[in-house]
């Protein structure tokens, strides 16, 4: 009974660990590429957006919001053609990007959000250093819009 | 016929003549040195004699002082080489030297108690007219007759009997002679032991009787011998299972019939709340449940708590992923599971919301469900190796939620949903594995809403120790 309620608990300590290791952002848990992290902390960096270019849609508008769409402080506004655009801000914030879209007679507004920030690398290189974390949006259509 | 004997008797001179030179030389070496030799030699020389029965060895090297009683690290005594090796002529030499019947190594396994474990009657005979201990146990305070009665020596314990070996001697887990006889099914023992006023419903440590043992491996002959014996049929053990549910848990229908016949009680329910029929249930055993019913026994079943489980599994369909685990109760008496189930979306997935006729927003949702549900099971069949597999009908209260939309104050819609569903699990004791299926459509936008769940459960049974079977860890 003893050795059957100890694995038991075993397995579920387990589990409970992968859970908890799953939703640990610290990167040092992960194997870093060092020839990607910054000597010296970085002021600023790269929003990566994605977007669909499409017949209906040859150029998209995008606006990008330091905060949530709703506090309305936009940063840059800009129309694109290219499915993949960089665009270079301060780092540490949290920005949200819409892009708007021509589906028939109707819009759709595509979405998305994140903070980019920075984060220190204390163990895996040579010296202390710093890497990006986030600045990924991905404002592509959906296949089935309705 | 002369010249045979003739024949016959050169044949054995020659082989004395060939042979005596050797025997001689052996002792006479032994003999000649015995005075360079110290006595640790001569005890080491009659530990090895002992070991191999050589009789005159073992004479010689006693005359020439070795002790009888002497013993290797671990306690045992050239007696105990004799006795476990069955040399009668070895033990009895000892015997006259002087060597002490009734030593006991580290083991305490006594030279009488070894001569009865390898069914060396003249020895243990021998050793009994010696005075040694004829109740003496080993560490596991098991007797000669024990041993005898377990391993199924008729000769053994009838001459143990004879010289008054006592037959309630229970061991370290109170297993007497009686039980130890019954568990292996050794029906001639039991009668002997019976005959010689053996008491039938004295109770081993966790309260099983002998009968309680006969039910357990379905021995009808042992069971009818016991009943006519005046065995106690409604006897419970410490957790309140009598024979009749025994037998039951084990399958034994014609063992059930007998108790039922001879009047045992068919209504009881153990300390956890079984009943012979929750039992046959459990068990899934169709031809028990079946002749329990034409008893017409009682159905009623209180609740247990029989399993805890902790599942982790998938739920997905076309279109989307989430991960979780469920944890929850299993009563297999009434064959009902309460679970809560707690899943996550794996991956964020596009979303529209419709602002207005003409505008809409897509975004990225997470979302998380949170489960309350009742699972229905019913037994298919037992698997070949000792599992089961059985359907179950599920009703899940969920509650699925999601935070704010990233790049917008916007919060995911909460929903509430009554979910039904089905599946099969299959498994062993331990790990169940189950496929099912659920209808779940949250609403918020057109989206399959046939899931599939993919799970494996580990399983903690709590009344594993109350339905375990009688073991002699000994034997």
């Amino acid at each position: 009974m003893k050795k059957k309620i100890s694995l038991f608990l075993t397995v579920l300590l387990s589990i409970m660990v992968i859970l908890i290791i799953s939703c640990d952002k610290n990167y040092d848990f992960f194997e870093v590429d060092c020839s990607e992290c910054y000597r010296t902390r970085p002021e600023n960096g790269e929003l990566i957006i994605s977007v669909t270019i499409n017949d209906e849609n040859p150029e998209v508008p995008i606006a990008i919001y330091r905060d949530r769409i709703e506090s309305g402080r936009i940063r840059i506004k800009d129309t694109i053609t290219e499915k993949t655009v960089y665009i270079e801000v301060p780092l540490n914030h949290y920005y949200s990007v819409k892009a708007e879209y021509k589906v028939g007679d109707d819009s759709v507004f595509a979405i998305d959000g994140e903070r980019i920030k920075t984060h220190r690398i204390a163990d895996q290189c040579d010296t202390i250093c710093w890497i990006i974390k986030g600045g990924r949006y991905d404002l592509r259509l959906k296949g089935n819009v309705p | 016929m002369v010249g045979f004997l003739f024949r016959k008797n050169i044949f054995f001179l020659i082989l004395l003549i060939l042979c005596s030179p050797v025997i001689a030389q052996e002792q006479d070496s032994i003999i000649s040195t015995q005075k360079e030799i110290s006595i640790d030699e001569l005890n080491k020389k009659l530990l090895e004699a002992a070991y191999v029965g050589n009789d005159d060895i073992v004479l010689t090297l006693l005359d020439a002082g070795a002790d009888p009683n002497t013993s290797m690290w671990n306690g045992i005594t050239p007696l105990m080489f004799a006795a476990d090796n069955g040399f009668l002529k070895t033990a009895k030499i000892l015997v006259l030297n002087g060597a002490d019947v009734n030593r006991k190594p580290e083991n305490q396994v006594s030279a009488l108690v070894s001569a009865t474990f390898n069914n060396n009657m003249d020895i243990a005979e021998l050793l009994i007219r010696h005075d040694a201990d004829i109740n003496a146990t080993d560490s596991y305070g098991v007797s000669s007759l024990i041993y005898a009665a377990a391993y199924n020596y008729y000769g053994l314990c009838d001459m143990l009997l004879y010289y008054g070996g006592n037959i309630e001697i229970q061991d370290e887990k109170g297993t007497n002679a009686v039980m130890a006889a019954t568990v292996v099914g050794n029906y001639d023992i039991v009668k002997l032991l019976l005959d010689n006023r053996a008491q039938i419903n004295i109770t081993d440590h966790k309260g099983n009787t002998a009968l309680i043992m006969a039910a357990q491996n379905g021995d009808t002959s042992l069971i009818n011998l016991l009943l006519n014996h005046h065995a106690e049929p409604d006897y419970v053990n410490k957790y309140g299972l009598s024979a009749l549910h025994v037998a039951v848990k084990n399958g034994h229908l014609e063992a059930v019939r007998i108790l039922v016949n001879y009047g045992a009680e068919i209504f009881p329910q153990t300390n956890t709340g079984y009943t012979p029929y929750a039992l046959a249930k459990k068990s899934g055993n169709r031809e028990m449940k079946k002749y329990l019913s034409s008893l017409k026994v009682k159905k009623k079943l209180s609740p247990t708590i029989d399993r805890i489980f902790l599942s982790p599994c998938f739920k997905l369909n076309t279109g989307d992923l989430f991960f979780g685990s469920e944890i929850g109760i299993v009563d297999e008496n009434l064959e009902i599971g309460l679970q809560f189930g707690y899943f996550s979306r794996t991956f964020p997935k596009r979303i529209f919301i419709k602002s207005d006729e003409k505008k809409s927003f897509q975004f990225w949702e997470s979302r998380t469900n949170l489960g309350l549900g009742i699972n229905k099971y019913l037994h298919l069949s037992n698997l070949a190796s000792g599992g089961s597999v059985d359907f179950f009908a599920l009703g899940k209260f969920i509650y699925s939620y999601g935070g704010k939309y990233p790049g917008s104050d916007q919060k995911a819609k909460s929903v509430k949903k009554i979910v039904p569903g089905f599946g099969i699990c299959w498994g062993q004791e331990l790990v169940k594995f189950s496929v099912g299926y659920e209808y779940f459509n949250d609403g918020i936008e057109p989206i399959n809403p046939h899931w599939i769940n993919l799970g494996v459960s580990v399983n903690l049974n709590l009344h594993k120790k109350e339905l375990r079977d009688k073991v002699i860890e000994w034997y």
